[in-house]
């Protein structure tokens, strides 16, 4: 009787660990897209009316959701199209942003923005990171 | 019969206090100030005179030269930028479009935003910005000339920072502030243009300024 009882309280030990790493992580990506993100694509991710484009419910974040990584970190160039209208500025790239820094704004933008529609996994990111074009 | 009249002073009483507020509130004259005086009739009387913003000429997105005659008989907010400045700079023009879209049809008003990298943005590069974020240079002035002139504008009439430092994103150092500046060319307020709740105070302010110039 007293092992089972051990073992439930070492899983809601772990649980509760668990549940403050996801939190934490949450946070991390908040944290990381208003340093490198929001100054630009504003902390609403609206953008700037025809000069940044939005992030919220952005068709070109879904289409380039396998190499969105490879964009944040090496920034983008030249015109592009955003739901429905060409923007044209320059991106920065941001190469200092770890794997693990690029999964958390990916899933911060999934959850605040609704684009991409789906999560990113790390393991996905790192795959990604391997084959920028 | 007597509430009736009570009731109806009350509300007479409430909607013009209400109402007249904002007329009475003045705006601060911002700045140096020296004393003038002058001998009328033999006696000495004091005048003050405030610091104001010298004449100037910079082109616009559209190649107009724009003037202190530009701005004649009008209030003005001024700013300074660059097109392709990585920080501050969205959040400032987003707000900007704020004060753009309340009094984009008001002719007392005009928005000067000078460029602190006139040799990047030249008139097309200007033109090609104020397109895209879809305003008209009646009202919204996108100023390029000579950098050091512009620099020194911000530094020692419009008293905000803007200078060349490579170390910072983009390779200029430059403060967020908007400037209001009233028909004189005085300076009357001082905003953060990257914060919001800043310029609901401008939106506010402008309004107080454009009601005491009709008087």
């Amino acid at each position: 009787m007293g092992l089972p009882k051990k073992k439930l309280l070492f899983f809601l030990w772990v649980s509760i660990a668990l549940a403050g790493c996801f939190t934490q992580r949450g946070d991390e990506g908040e944290l990381l897209y208003g340093r490198h993100c929001a100054s630009c694509h504003l902390e609403n991710g609206e953008g700037l009316r025809g000069i940044i484009p939005p992030l919220v419910n952005s068709d070109y974040t879904e289409k380039n959701r396998d190499i969105l990584a490879c964009l944040i970190r090496q920034g983008i160039k030249g015109p592009i199209m955003v739901n429905g209208r060409q923007y044209n500025q320059d991106m920065p790239g941001n190469p200092r942003l770890t794997e693990a820094d690029l999964t958390n704004i990916i899933n911060y933008m999934q959850k605040e923005f609704k684009s991409p529609a789906e999560r990113v996994s790390l393991g996905e990111i790192r795959e990604q990171i391997k084959n920028c074009p | 019969m007597k509430n009736t009249f009570l009731a109806l002073c009350l509300g007479v009483g409430l909607a013009t206090a209400c109402t007249s507020s904002p007329a009475e509130k003045q705006l601060p004259i911002l700045g140096p100030r020296e004393p003038r005086v002058t001998m009328a009739n033999g006696k000495p009387t004091v005048d003050t005179l405030y610091h104001s913003i010298p004449d100037f000429a910079f082109l616009n997105q559209d190649s107009q030269m724009v003037t202190q005659q530009t701005v004649a008989h009008k209030i003005y907010v001024a700013d300074f930028f660059f097109t392709s400045c990585p920080s501050i700079c969205p959040k400032m023009k987003s707000q900007m479009l704020r004060v753009y879209e309340k009094y984009k049809d008001n002719p007392r008003v005009a928005l000067l935003s000078h460029s602190i990298d006139p040799t990047h943005d030249t008139v097309a590069v200007l033109r090609d910005y104020a397109d895209r974020l879809g305003v008209k240079s009646s009202t919204w002035h996108f100023l390029t000339g000579n950098r050091d002139t512009i620099l020194d504008m911000a530094q020692k009439h419009y008293f905000t920072s803007a200078m060349v430092d490579n170390a910072v994103p983009g390779g200029f150092e430059h403060s967020g502030a908007f400037l209001l500046v009233d028909e004189q060319r005085r300076l009357r307020g001082h905003y953060d243009g990257t914060d919001a709740k800043d310029i609901d105070k401008l939106l506010q302010d402008m309004d107080v300024l454009l009601a005491e110039e009709k008087n």
